[in-house]
C-alpha cells in the first residue's frame, strides 16, 4: 500500500485540527484547543487504489517554526488553510508556500489551498475571488471548506493525493524504497 | 598609508577643537561617535546530495566560519547524506571579515584517532551576502581542494624611482622598489605556517627572484625586507644603440615597452621540514602601474595559474541551505533619536490605538518585518520601563475588534510578537528555574515514553521485527503501559514545578496577564473562559509549551537532544498544553478520540485542573502589581522574596583572633532590603538597603573552610553569609542578584577570597579597601542595562526608512478616505487643479467604498495622518544626518586595495 504523507499548515485558529479531525473520525471538534502537533493514519481508497494517508495536523502559532521546516522536508503534499473570516489568516499563507518551495527546491509542490469556515459567510471577509486569484498565482488547486458542515473535507485529501500521484506516479519497488528511507 | 594618518590627525585635532555643547557638534566629532555595529543572524538549514566519504556516508557537522575563525558550529548529524541541521546562530561581528563561510566537516572516529576534515564549503563574499540577505537559499557547495586551500591576502608597496648611472654611458635609470609589509589571513597546512615571500620579476629573458625571511608560526606576518630591481638591466647595448640612432624621445618609448613586458610575482610558501608548501601568488604586470610612481595596497592571493580552473566538467557536491540575515547599524550619539523617542513614547496614548506609531509600523513594515519591529519595540520600551503601557492599549484593541472568544490570540499579530518577544527577554531565568530540572531527568534517564499507539505498532519505525504480530501486539501494550507512567512522572514534574513557580513569576509577565485579563472582563463581561484562555495563550502556549519544544532557543540546554528526549519534551509539552485547555472554567468536554485523551483519563484529576486555573489567577491577578495609572506598584509596596536562617561572619572584622564571630541569623530580603534578626520575631539587627549591594558572588571554600558561602558586595564592606546547602545558596545568590541588578554603582571586580589576618586570601592585597582581583561573574547586569537604546532606534529609522514608499501609500489612502469622511486633509493631490480635485469628489462619491479596500485598512484617516507626518518628519532628519555621515567617510563603499577589498576580488 503506498503511503502518502500530508501536512496541514496555516495561523493559529483557522480550523486545520478541525478538517483533519472531520476527515479522520468524522467528527467536528467544536472547541478551539490550539495544536502541539498530531499526527494521524487513515487508510482510504483514492484512485482505485487503498492509500494510507498520514496526516500530520501541526501548530499555527509562529513560535513553533523550528518544527515546520522538518515538516516541509518529510511531506509530500500540503494543505495550506486560512479561514475565510480573517484577512490575516490569508495572508500569511503566502511566506509558508514560499518556505515550501524553498525547502523542497522546486516549484512544484503537491499544494492545494483551502479557505475553511465557509459556513461562516456572515463573518466572511476573504472573498471566493480572492482564493481563486491566489490560487491561480500559486498554480495550485483551490477549496473552500467548511468541516463544521461537512462540506468539501474529503475532496481536500483526496485531491492532494490525486496531484501527489500524477507528479511521482509510484514506482514499482516503492516498498524497499521508502523502508530504506524511513532508516535514514 | 601616509595620506591615512594625515586624515587621523586631521580628526583628532577637530576633536579637541570642538569642546562645544553636543547638539552643535560638527559632521566631523560626528563621525567619530558613529559607532557600526554589524550583526549576523544566521539559519544553517540543511544540506543534500552530499558526495558520501569513506564509509559510504558521512557524519557531518557545519561550522560558520569569518575567513578562517570558526564562530559556531552545529551538532553532529551521523550517517547522513543529507543532514538536516535547523540551528540558528545570531552574533555581533566582532571583526572585519570578507569572506563569510560555511565548512562541512566530516567525522570519523576510529579506533584511537578521531579525524574531523572539512569536505566541503560554501564561501560567500562579505560584499555578496546582500543578495542574498534575509532570504532562505540553497547554496551550492565547493570542494575544498580547490577553493580554500589558498587564502589570505598580501599587502604590496611598489615604487618606481629614477637614478642616474654613474656607469660610463651617463643616462638615466629606473629602478622598481617592493616592499612586502605583512600577509594576513594566510592557509594554515598540515597544523602550521610559516610563512615567507618571494618577489620576482619575470619577463621573457628575465627572471630575478628574492626572498624574505621566514616568520614562525603565524598567519598574519610582518616582514621588514626591501627588495630592489634595476628595470633596465641587461638591455644597456640595445638601448644604447637605440640611443644612438633614434635619440632621446624615442629610447623612452622603446624604454617603456619594455617594461610593459614585465611582471611582477609576488608568492607565499610555508617553510617545512618536508618542503615548503605552496600558499598562492600574486601576479601583476608592470604595465598596469605605468602611470603610478607608486602603488600600495592589498591583494588577494590566487591559486597557481593555470591550476585555478578544474576539467572544465562542472560537478555537483551537494548543497546547502542557509539563510542569512545580515544588518549594519550606523549608530549616532543619543541626542540624535531623542526626537524619535519622544514621538515613539508618547504614541503609546494616541487615540484610535491604530494611528499610534507601533501598529502604523508593522503596517508599513510588513509581516515579513515585524519580528524586526517587535524586537526593538520592546527593547526600547522595556528600557523606558514603559513596556506594559505600550503592550496594554494594543492588546486592548485587538481584544475589542475580536470576533470570536474562541480563537482570540491565536492568530500571529503585532500583540502576541510584542508579548512572546516581552516573555523571553525577561523570563528565560524564571523558564529555567522551572523547566530545566526536569529536561536534564529527561535527556538523562532517557525512560521510553512514547504512548501514541501508531508510532509504538508501526513496524516502519521499530529496529527490526522478527517477532510476530501476536508478540508485538501484548508487548505493544505492556509497553504503552508502562510508557505511560514514565511520562506521567515527567509531566508531573513539570506541571508541580510550574505550579509552584506563581511567587516568582517575573512581575513584568504580571502586569502584562492583568492587563490582559481586565481588557477581556471588560470587553466580554459574561465570558468567564476567555479571560483564562488568553492569559493561557501567552503563558502556556507561546511559553512554556514552546519551551518544551525547542529548548535549545529557550536556552535550556546547550545542545541539541536525541531523538527520544525530544520526542518525550514534545509529549510532554502537549500533555501540559491539554491540562491547560481542560483546566479552563467552561471546558467543552472531550469528543475525539486521542491518546493524549485516554492518558489524561487515566492520571489526570480534577484537583490539578483546579490548581492550574487558580495558577493563572495568581499570575494575572493585581496583587503583585499595577495602580490605576499603570505605574508599577510593585515598586512602592514591599514584597518578601526570600527568608530563611543563614549563618553569617561578623562584618568589617579584620583578624582571625576570634573565629567565634559566625553567629545563625534569621534573613529576609523584600524588593527594599535585606536584614537580618536573631529570630524571626525579633527587631532586625542589622538593614542593607537594597541600593547599597553592589554586587553577590560567591566566596572561596578555603576562605573558612565551609562551604555554601557566598559575599554580600557593598560599596565599604562585605558581608559573608553561609547557606544551608548549594540550593539554597543559589537561590540567595539568584534573588539578591535580581534586587541589585538596577544598581547603577554594581562593582565591576571583587575578591573571591576573604579578608582574613590582613590581607586577602585571593590576592595578598593588606588594604581591605583594595579594589577587587577578579572580575565579577558575567551574569548579565540586566536586561535593561544591556539593552542599546540607540541601537534599537536606530534599527526603527532604518525599518522605516525602508518603508517610505509604503508610508507615502498610506498617507495618500488617508488623504483619499479623509476626501469622503470628513474635512479636508494635506494630501498629495493639493497641487492639483482645482478642477481636477472636485472630478475625484464624485467619483469617490459614486464609487463606495474607498479604492484599495483590502491594501490598507484607515480607521482614523486624520489621526493616522498626522502620525505618518511626524513618521516622515523623523526620518528625513535622520536621513540627512546618515547621508551627511556617508559623504564624509565615504562609508559606503570600501576602497579598492583596502583589507576589506583588496585587489584581484571579483
Amino acid at each position: 500500500m503506498r503511503e502518502y504523507k500530508l501536512v496541514v499548515l496555516g495561523s493559529g485558529g483557522v480550523g486545520k485540527s478541525a478538517l483533519t479531525v472531520q476527515f479522520v473520525q468524522g467528527i467536528f471538534v467544536e472547541k478551539y484547543d490550539p495544536t502541539i502537533e498530531d499526527s494521524y493514519r487513515k487508510q482510504v481508497e483514492a484512485e482505485n487504489q487503498q492509500c494510507m494517508l498520514e496526516i500530520l495536523d501541526t501548530a499555527g502559532t509562529e513560535q513553533f517554526t523550528a518544527m515546520r521546516d522538518l515538516y516541509m522536508k518529510n511531506g509530500q503534499g500540503f494543505v495550506l488553510v486560512y479561514s475565510i473570516t480573517s484577512q490575516a489568516s490569508f495572508n500569511d499563507l503566502s511566506d509558508l508556500r514560499e518556505q515550501i518551495l524553498r525547502v523542497k527546491d522546486t516549484d512544484e509542490v503537491p499544494m492545494i489551498l483551502v479557505g475553511n469556515k465557509c459556513d461562516l459567510e456572515d463573518e466572511r471577509i476573504v472573498t471566493r475571488e480572492q482564493g481563486e486569484q491566489l490560487a491561480k498565482e500559486w498554480r495550485s488547486s483551490f477549496l473552500e471548506t467548511s468541516a463544521k458542515s461537512k462540506i468539501n473535507v474529503e475532496n481536500i485529501f483526496f485531491d492532494l493525493v490525486k496531484q501527489i500521484n500524477k507528479k511521482t506516479p509510484e514506482p514499482k519497488r516503492k516498498k524497499k524504497k521508502s523502508s530504506g528511507c524511513a532508516l535514514l | 598609508m601616509m595620506c591615512g594618518d594625515d586624515i587621523n590627525q586631521s580628526i583628532n585635532t577637530d576633536m579637541q577643537e570642538d569642546t562645544g555643547p553636543e547638539h552643535c557638534a560638527t559632521s566631523n566629532s560626528m563621525n567619530e561617535s558613529v559607532k557600526v555595529l554589524e550583526n549576523l543572524q544566521i539559519k544553517i538549514g540543511e544540506a543534500k546530495h552530499l558526495i558520501p566519504g569513506n564509509r559510504d556516508t558521512r557524519n557531518s557537522y557545519c561550522s560558520v566560519c569569518l575567513d578562517q575563525e570558526e564562530i559556531f558550529k552545529t551538532r553532529i548529524i551521523e550517517k547522513s547524506l543529507s543532514p538536516f541541521f535547523q540551528e540558528d546562530v545570531d552574533f555581533d561581528i566582532p571583526h572585519k571579515f570578507r569572506l563569510l563561510c560555511f565548512n562541512l566537516h566530516d567525522v570519523q572516529e576510529d579506533v584511537l584517532v578521531k579525524r574531523d576534515h572539512i569536505y566541503a564549503k560554501v564561501a560567500i563574499k562579505k560584499t555578496d551576502i546582500v543578495k542574498y540577505n534575509a532570504h532562505e537559499h540553497w547554496f551550492p557547495l565547493m570542494p575544498v581542494e580547490s577553493c580554500s586551500k589558498v587564502q589570505g591576502q598580501v599587502y604590496i608597496d611598489v615604487k618606481f624611482s629614477h637614478y642616474q648611472s654613474l656607469g660610463l654611458n651617463v643616462e638615466d635609470g629606473h629602478k622598481l622598489t617592493v616592499r612586502i609589509p605583512e600577509c594576513s589571513g594566510l592557509m594554515i597546512s598540515s597544523g602550521n605556517c610559516d610563512p615567507y615571500v618571494t618577489v620576482s620579476l619575470q619577463g621573457t629573458h628575465r627572471n630575478e627572484t628574492k626572498k624574505t625571511r621566514v616568520r614562525k608560526a603565524t598567519t598574519n606576518p610582518h616582514f621588514d625586507d626591501e627588495f630592489v630591481f634595476e628595470l633596465n638591466k641587461n638591455n644597456n647595448l640595445r638601448r644604447s644603440w637605440f640611443d644612438l640612432t633614434l635619440g632621446g624621445n624615442e629610447m623612452k618609448v622603446a624604454d617603456q615597452e619594455h617594461w610593459t613586458a614585465l611582471t611582477l610575482k609576488v608568492a607565499v610558501y610555508s617553510s617545512g621540514t618536508l618542503g615548503d608548501e605552496f600558499l598562492g601568488e600574486v601576479k601583476i604586470p608592470l604595465s598596469s602601474l605605468i602611470d603610478m610612481k607608486c602603488h600600495a595596497g592589498w591583494y588577494l592571493l590566487n591559486a597557481r595559474s593555470g591550476k585555478t580552473t578544474g576539467n572544465g566538467v562542472k560537478e555537483d557536491f551537494g548543497s546547502i541551505r542557509v539563510k542569512i540575515v545580515y544588518i549594519k547599524d550606523y549608530v549616532f550619539p543619543s541626542h540624535v533619536y531623542n526626537e524619535l523617542l519622544q514621538q515613539l513614547v508618547s504614541s503609546v496614548n494616541v487615540e484610535p490605538v491604530s494611528a499610534s506609531w507601533p501598529n502604523i509600523m508593522s503596517t508599513v513594515c510588513g509581516v515579513r518585518n515585524r519580528p524586526q519591529v517587535v524586537r526593538s519595540l520592546v527593547r526600547i520600551f522595556l528600557h523606558q520601563s514603559m513596556l506594559s503601557q505600550l503592550i496594554e492599549p494594543l492588546a486592548d484593541d485587538e481584544i475589542d475588534r475580536n470576533q470570536s472568544p474562541s480563537t482570540l490570540f491565536r492568530n500571529s499579530s503585532l500583540v502576541s510578537g510584542l508579548i512572546e518577544e516581552s516573555m523571553r527577554l525577561v523570563g528565560l531565568n524564571y523558564l529555567f528555574n522551572i523547566l530545566s530540572p526536569s529536561i536534564e531527568k529527561i535527556k538523562t534517564e532517557k525512560k521510553p515514553c512514547e504512548i501514541d499507539p501508531s508510532r509504538l505498532g508501526a513496524p516502519s519505525f521499530a529496529m527490526a521485527s522478527s517477532t510476530s504480530s501476536i508478540d508485538m501486539n501484548s508487548q505493544a501494550s505492556d509497553q504503552s503501559q508502562s510508557n505511560m507512567n514514565n511520562l506521567w512522572e515527567y509531566v508531573h514534574q513539570v506541571v508541580t514545578a510550574i505550579l509552584k513557580s506563581a511567587p516568582q513569576c517575573p512581575s513584568l509577565f504580571c502586569e502584562i496577564f492583568n492587563g490582559l485579563r481586565n481588557s477581556v472582563t471588560k470587553h466580554m463581561p459574561d465570558d468567564a473562559n476567555t479571560r483564562y484562555s488568553a492569559v493561557a495563550s501567552f503563558i502556556f502556549l507561546r511559553f512554556f509549551a514552546a519551551a518544551l519544544l525547542s529548548p535549545r532557543q529557550y536556552k535550556l540546554v546547550n545542545e541539541d537532544m536525541d531523538a527520544t528526549s525530544s520526542r518525550t519534551c514534545t509529549l510532554v509539552a502537549k500533555i501540559v498544553q491539554h491540562l491547560c485547555n481542560k483546566s479552563m472554567p467552561k471546558a467543552a468536554s472531550t469528543q475525539t478520540a486521542s491518546y493524549v485523551n485516554t492518558f489524561c483519563k487515566r492520571f489526570v484529576t480534577q484537583e490539578h485542573l483546579d490548581s492550574i486555573q487558580n495558577f493563572i489567577d495568581v499570575i494575572s491577578s493585581t496583587m503583585k502589581c499595577l495602580d490605576s495609572k499603570g505605574r508599577t506598584s510593585s515598586i512602592l509596596e514591599k514584597v518578601m522574596l526570600k527568608e530563611g536562617e543563614m549563618v553569617k561572619r561578623a562584618q568589617g572584622r579584620t583578624f582571625l583572633l576570634s573565629r567565634k564571630n559566625f553567629k545563625t541569623r534569621y534573613f529576609a530580603l523584600t524588593n527594599y532590603e535585606l536584614s537580618y534578626r536573631k529570630n524571626k520575631s525579633s527587631k532586625p539587627l542589622c538593614i542593607i538597603p537594597v541600593q547599597e549591594i553592589i554586587g553577590v558572588e560567591k566566596l572561596q571554600e578555603e576562605s573558612f573552610r565551609m562551604g555554601y558561602m557566598f559575599q554580600v558586595i557593598q560599596p565599604n564592606r562585605v558581608l559573608y553569609c553561609k547557606a544551608n546547602n548549594s540550593v539554597d545558596q543559589k537561590e540567595w545568590m539568584d534573588v539578591l542578584l535580581k534586587v541589585c541588578t538596577c544598581n547603577r554603582n554594581r562593582a565591576q571586580h571583587y575578591h573571591p577570597g576573604a579578608f582574613l589576618q590582613g590581607k586577602y586570601i585571593c590576592c595578598n592585597s593588606t588594604t581591605q579597601k583594595a579594589p577587587g582581583c577578579t572580575r565579577v561573574t558575567g551574569l548579565p547586569a540586566s536586561i535593561r542595562l544591556s539593552t542599546d537604546l540607540d541601537r534599537e532606534l536606530e534599527r526603527i529609522y532604518s525599518l522605516l526608512s525602508s518603508s517610505v514608499e509604503r508610508i507615502h501609500q498610506l498617507q495618500e489612502e488617508c488623504g483619499a478616505r479623509a476626501v469622503y469622511v470628513g474635512p479636508q486633509l494635506p494630501s498629495s493631490s493639493q497641487f492639483d487643479s482645482e478642477e481636477s480635485v472636485s472630478v475625484e469628489d464624485t467619483d469617490i462619491e459614486q464609487s463606495l467604498p474607498p479604492p484599495n479596500p483590502n491594501k490598507f485598512d484607515v480607521e482614523d484617516p486624520q489621526h493616522t495622518f498626522r502620525t505618518l507626518c511626524s513618521m516622515l518628519e523623523c526620518i528625513s532628519t535622520l536621513k540627512e544626518l546618515h547621508e551627511e555621515y556617508f559623504t564624509a567617510s565615504g562609508a559606503n563603499d570600501a576602497e579598492l586595495g583596502t583589507h576589506e577589498r583588496p585587489y584581484g576580488d571579483t
